[in-house]
């Protein structure tokens, strides 16, 4: 069983916000409206987290695609009260929707703050609504929603591969984000393959992970930026 | 009758069932499949479309994802040349765009005053009707020149098709409301041609640019930020040096080796000051500049008079601590950063928005691009190319008739002035200037063609009054903009994802490229695609058939792509191998998927969506200047022979000395507003998820407009907390921000990146109509501008602003 | 607040209601539809019309697909033996209408389902989940095997499959 993680670069990252478009649409993400946004209710399961650092004009600007770290212990599912998240075999912590109740207590234990509530009911344009992933089913109101690591891909292409009777290949699976990455700087495929090009990249001195001393053992690596070259 | 149909059916239906279980469905039975299957099931069936991405001028291949033939997922295409198969935030929005519930679903009339917004639906062909008769009668009235064609920097099959009608109907005026080459201005001085420059940044090892916000909008952003990716991975021989001049830490600034800001408009000064000591310490490129450049040392004209050169320019005027006062970049880093410059070769210098947009800029210009002629980069590997535009795409000549003829003596207007040196081919200023005089001649009828000037360019009011004063004004446009507002007649075009169109000439890459553009999707609403409007209006206007004679539109593109074919140059890229591996392998001899005849390679064109040709090596092209000097030109003759054409020209002929007007020099910039009273510097930029306003009605793109400060939905003027602390003002808190001319409220963010004295301010938000998403969001900056236009490109020095800043 | 203390009108009130509830348990449909066409499963199966003539994609799509009236026409063409039925569809298809056909069989949007991965390679008979749909005289107003998630876990649990029948995300998306 494969355990799916992603390494994104900084020192590639442009911040050019790509996979925010990206993930917005490929998992029909709802939209907010300004004044909902104003209260920070807007829902975005990527985000670019700014860390600006210094006074001009030495200053150091950041930005950490933040999404959810898919936690091998992850503070979430603890708190359940109903199992609506649970760490799936294959290391994806998933959120089931039908069974989540709103109670809001895994938003609260993510030390990350990458899970969000559907505080309205989303509001679609009917014409807009014809270009909805079917492939990803709309949240009601009153769930608690989060990256999924674009789940239902891998569902597609495993049932592709068995559809078709062949060995279901890491490279088939990949996120919407890291496909749009126009910088290349999001990686993504198997922890425990030696071989596989995340697992060289999480295991380099440059991989670092967000609050480890948590010990929520994430698995989105960060590769910091390098030295300045002047 | 029927029950023979049924036996027959029984028969095929049993064959279908056996041709699912195996795999051997033989040709008829799937033809009769086709037929008693049609209509839609819907089975969840995906199938995906490649076609190219026409929000932003990048041109990007993008792969359209269709679950039962409806458009659900935007893709960037792995195999195309230019993104790689990635996309920008801009790109995925398309869809929005395509099922936007604010389209122009079918031909508008306007009925009420201009302006009311109130409308009447007409029929196509009662539309074409109405635009042919008020076509003939101008042009039977021998006016057919005043006829105007406004757009947005088109390209392609599109452009080349509107040239040629207009042409053929008599009219000169196919204007650009956007500045379609920023960059022209030094190539029309130095090199002596109008041209684009592409720039190898993969072989390169030393960047400077100047203001060039490289990962933002300017560069096609997803071929930039493959590109700069490129350069920062570990597995290369030589590290690329970024270093960034401007006064705003962008992305591009955050990302490269070195930010230095400079206060707006003296980025041309930094340029010279790194000239002083390339000169002084002797590091430029001797070969280069000896053999191939006129005017660095003092020179004599053929009349005998001396002239001083820029070498005694420079070494004068802008030595390292007159140059440190001026841009505020301190000595030493000035001194380093030349020594870089010289010592990492090849080595380019660029320039961008914080150059263009100051009434100084052409001089500023002309001094960034010398330091590529110092720096002996010019047309060579990793260095600055000329961008090739030599397509084998060829139309006809057009058919012209003594009405035509007529028509195109006349200048277009906007033509530079009689009274003004003017370089550029389109000078915007004077077109308006032009069309509020009415001189030389009336504006009768204009068209409209995806482009938002009422909106785009700054004195929103005058350009509002004489867009409204237009007698017939067409549009194009999917939307309902605030110039579309204005229109007499609206004809909604297809939105990129439903039409046929070949694009090409991308800016700054250093290929050839054409991307295919095939429709995804049936047209969702009753709207045409205007190259069909174009060949049937052609069809209506009685001399132009034989110029425009294709059918339909498709037709058009099919002769362009058999114009490629035969060619036999090129190749359609099947799989990417990324921007190194083509050029290696060409370079090798390597033979690419070669068609057998058009029809096999038309269909690989349409299921690959691009071609591709990678020009020969440009080293032997390093003297191609077409100067009178034949050789790279410091001190411009062009430019002298422009300046003695109007030697008793009081205007023109200013006190300066006469020579330091053909050298790269740096002028102060002319601000607009005095200092006491307004003592801040406004700086507009673009964002790349609204360019200069398009992206604006579609929701994905509002959402996260403002993501680096977490600001959705609306606009923010950026300013350093040490100039907010002097006016007392606070994070998030309304102000006014007062120039000259208007206020607008905006509300402030912190941002350690904004030089202190100067407020920032994102374009594209702040539209009046465009949708219900668009309308009343944000402020728009080209309210306020107040500088004014500058005299050698015609365009607006946008950057030049001061505010004041008031609290609320 | 007399009327409340009333209790003969507490009664009437609370009759009412009962009365209400029943007579809305007696019209509303529970749970079934009525489908515009009085199809006939069985007689096109005797008339060896097998299903994938119809439900054109089951083996190769997620989904099977109901027949559009392109389909019904091929065969019901004639008007030598004019049914009210037959009539119907030709009346659909004069009008360049579509049948308004009621999906029975669905899932909810947030469950991921393939046709073709359940009978190429889980080598199922429709009836497995469909019940005998193919012996029904009267046209499908309801699932003959309500289709719940017990149903799906419950055959999950006994065959062999790839992996964990308690593994929420393999169909839940």
């Amino acid at each position: 069983m494969p355990r799916w993680g992603m390494v994104i670069d900084l020192n590639t990252c442009t911040g050019c916000g790509a996979c925010i478009a990206a993930c917005k649409n490929e998992n029909n993400v709802a939209y907010s409206s300004p004044e909902e946004a104003e209260n920070g209710r807007a829902l975005s399961w990527i985000n670019l987290l700014p860390r600006y650092e210094g006074e001009f004009p030495n200053i150091h600007i950041q930005y950490y695609p933040m999404l959810c770290m898919q936690c091998d212990n992850p503070p979430c599912i603890k708190v359940c009260p109903v199992r609506a998240t649970y760490k799936a075999d294959n290391g994806i912590v998933a959120q089931i929707y039908p069974r989540c109740i709103g109670c809001r207590y895994c938003m609260a234990a993510c030390p990350y703050t990458v899970k969000y509530f559907n505080w309205y009911e989303p509001k679609w344009e009917p014409e807009m609504i014809k270009s909805f992933n079917p492939d990803v089913s709309l949240r009601p109101k009153g769930v608690v929603e989060k990256c999924t690591f674009c789940h239902h891909r891998l569902i597609e292409a495993r049932e592709e591969a068995m559809v078709e009777g062949i060995e279901f290949q890491e490279e088939q699976f990949v996120p919407a984000c890291v496909e749009t990455c126009p910088a290349r700087a999001m990686h993504f495929g198997d922890l425990d393959d030696p071989n596989s090009m995340v697992s060289k990249l999480a295991n380099s001195s440059r991989a670092v992970r967000f609050l480890e001393d948590l010990g929520t053992e994430p698995k989105v690596y960060y590769l910091s930026a390098s030295e300045k070259l002047i | 009758m029927g029950i023979k149909r049924r036996d027959f059916f029984k028969q095929s239906a049993l064959l279908v069932s056996a041709a699912h279980s195996g795999r051997w469905a033989s040709r008829a039975v799937a033809a009769q499949e086709k037929d008693i299957f049609q209509g839609s099931q819907k089975a969840g069936k995906e199938t995906w479309k490649n076609t190219v991405c026409r929000l932003c001028p990048g041109g990007c291949g993008i792969r359209v994802r269709l679950i039962d033939e409806q458009p659900v997922t935007i893709a960037g295409n792995p195999i195309s040349p230019i993104n790689h198969g990635g996309l920008c935030p801009t790109g995925h929005s398309g869809l929005q765009q395509l099922f936007h519930p604010d389209r122009i679903s079918a031909p508008l009339k306007r009925v009420g005053e201009k302006g009311s917004g109130k409308w009447e639906t007409i029929s196509w062909p009662e539309a074409l009707q109405m635009v042919a008769q008020k076509l003939l009668a101008l042009r039977n009235q021998g006016n057919p020149h005043h006829v105007v064609f406004l757009h947005a920097g088109f390209r392609g099959s599109t452009a080349r098709l509107v040239q040629q009608f207009m042409s053929a109907y008599g009219s000169p005026n196919v204007i650009s409301t956007r500045e379609e080459n920023p960059y022209a201005l030094p190539f029309l001085t130095m090199h002596g041609r109008n041209a684009r420059p592409a720039y190898d940044f993969l072989n390169s090892r030393f960047i400077l640019s100047f203001g060039k916000d490289f990962l933002g909008t300017e560069g096609p952003p997803a071929w930039m930020a493959n590109i700069f990716s490129e350069t920062r991975q570990p597995h290369r021989e030589f590290q690329t040096h970024f270093v960034q001049i401007s006064s705003r830490c962008s992305m591009s600034s955050a990302k490269s080796d070195l930010w230095l800001p400079v206060y707006p408009g003296t980025a041309g000064a930094l340029a010279l000051g790194i000239a002083y000591i390339l000169i002084l310490e002797d590091l430029y490129d001797h070969q280069f500049v000896e053999n191939f450049t006129f005017g660095f040392a003092d020179w004599i004209d053929n009349k005998g008079k001396p002239h001083s050169g820029f070498k005694n320019l420079v070494l004068k005027e802008y030595y390292p601590e007159k140059v440190a006062k001026i841009t505020g970049a301190p000595v030493d880093v000035i001194i380093q950063l030349a020594r870089r410059f010289a010592g990492n070769k090849p080595s380019i210098a660029i320039y961008g928005e914080e150059v263009t947009n100051y009434t100084n800029r052409f001089y500023s210009q002309m001094a960034i691009h010398s330091l590529n002629a110092l720096s002996g980069s010019i047309n060579m590997k990793g260095g600055i190319v000329i961008q090739p535009d030599k397509y084998p795409i060829s139309v006809p000549k057009s058919f012209l008739d003594s009405i035509a003829r007529r028509g195109l003596k006349h200048d277009p207007l906007d033509k530079g002035s009689n009274d003004q040196v003017s370089l550029v081919q389109s000078d915007l200023a004077k077109f308006l200037r032009n069309i509020e005089e009415q001189k030389p001649y009336p504006l009768e009828l204009a068209f409209l063609f995806h482009t938002n000037p009422v909106f785009e360019l700054p004195e929103t009011t005058r350009v509002k009054r004489l867009f409204a004063h237009i007698p017939y004004l067409i549009s194009f446009s999917s939307f309902m903009d605030e110039t579309t507002e204005l229109a007499d007649l609206i004809l909604p075009d297809h939105t990129y994802l439903e039409k046929w169109d070949l694009d090409f000439g991308v800016p700054n890459i250093p290929f050839l490229h054409v991307g295919l553009s095939q429709p995804v999707v049936e047209p969702v609403l009753d709207t045409r695609h205007t190259g069909e409007i174009i060949i049937q209006l052609a069809k209506m206007i009685d001399p132009l058939t034989r110029t425009v004679s294709s059918q339909n539109y498709l037709q058009t593109i099919r002769s362009q792509a058999k114009m490629l074919y035969d060619s036999g140059s090129g190749f359609i890229p099947t799989s990417d191998f990324g921007q190194f591996m083509y050029t290696y392998m060409l370079d090798r001899g390597f033979k690419y998927y070669k068609a057998e005849d058009f029809e096999q390679f038309w269909k690989g064109f349409v299921t690959h969506g691009s071609w591709l040709e990678m020009p020969a090596g440009t080293e032997n092209t390093r003297s191609a200047f077409q100067t009178p000097s034949k050789k790279f030109e410091f001190a411009s003759q062009i430019l002298q022979e422009q300046f003695s054409k109007y030697k008793n020209n009081s205007s023109v002929q200013e006190s300066r000395d006469p020579d330091l007007k053909l050298l790269p020099h740096y002028e102060p910039c002319e601000f607009s507003g005095a200092e006491d009273k307004y003592p801040l510097h406004l700086i507009p930029y673009h964002l790349v998820t609204l360019f200069e306003g398009e992206g604006a009605n579609r929701p994905l793109l509002l959402e996260m407009v403002g993501y680096p400060h977490l600001i959705r939905w609306n606009s923010w003027a950026e300013i350093n907390p040490e100039t907010a602390h002097k006016w007392k003002i606070h994070d998030s808190d309304w102000v006014w921000l007062e120039s000259e001319k208007e206020r607008i409220k905006i509300r402030v963010k912190y941002f350690q990146g904004a030089m202190p004295g100067i407020v920032y301010l994102p374009i594209g938000l702040g539209h009046t109509t465009y949708g219900c998403h668009a309308k009343d969001r944000g402020v728009n900056p080209n309210q306020i501008l107040a500088s004014g236009w500058e005299r050698f490109s015609g365009q607006f020095a946008r950057q030049a602003t001061r505010v004041r800043i008031l609290k609320i | 607040m007399n009327l409340l203390k009333n209790q003969w009108f507490l009664i009437g009130a609370g009759l009412c209601g009962i009365l209400i509830l029943v007579v809305l348990f007696l019209v509303l449909p529970n749970g079934e539809v009525t489908q515009p066409i009085a199809f006939n499963h069985k007689k096109h199966r005797d008339n060896n019309v097998p299903c994938i003539v119809c439900h054109r994609f089951y083996k190769e799509e997620k989904r099977a697909g109901i027949p559009p009236v392109n389909v019904c026409i091929t065969c019901h063409e004639d008007v030598i033996y004019p049914t009210p039925e037959k009539i119907k569809i030709q009346n659909y298809f004069s009008q360049h209408k579509a049948i308004p056909w009621q999906q029975v069989y669905k899932v909810p949007g947030h469950v991921f389902f393939s046709h073709r991965l359940h009978v190429n390679r889980g080598n199922l008979a429709c009836k497995s989940c469909h019940g005998e749909v193919g012996q029904l005289e009267q046209p499908v107003t309801k699932q003959l095997i309500p289709l719940k998630m017990k149903y799906c876990i419950d055959c999950h649990k006994t065959v062999e499959t790839i992996d964990n029948p308690y593994e929420c995300i393999r169909c839940h998306r």
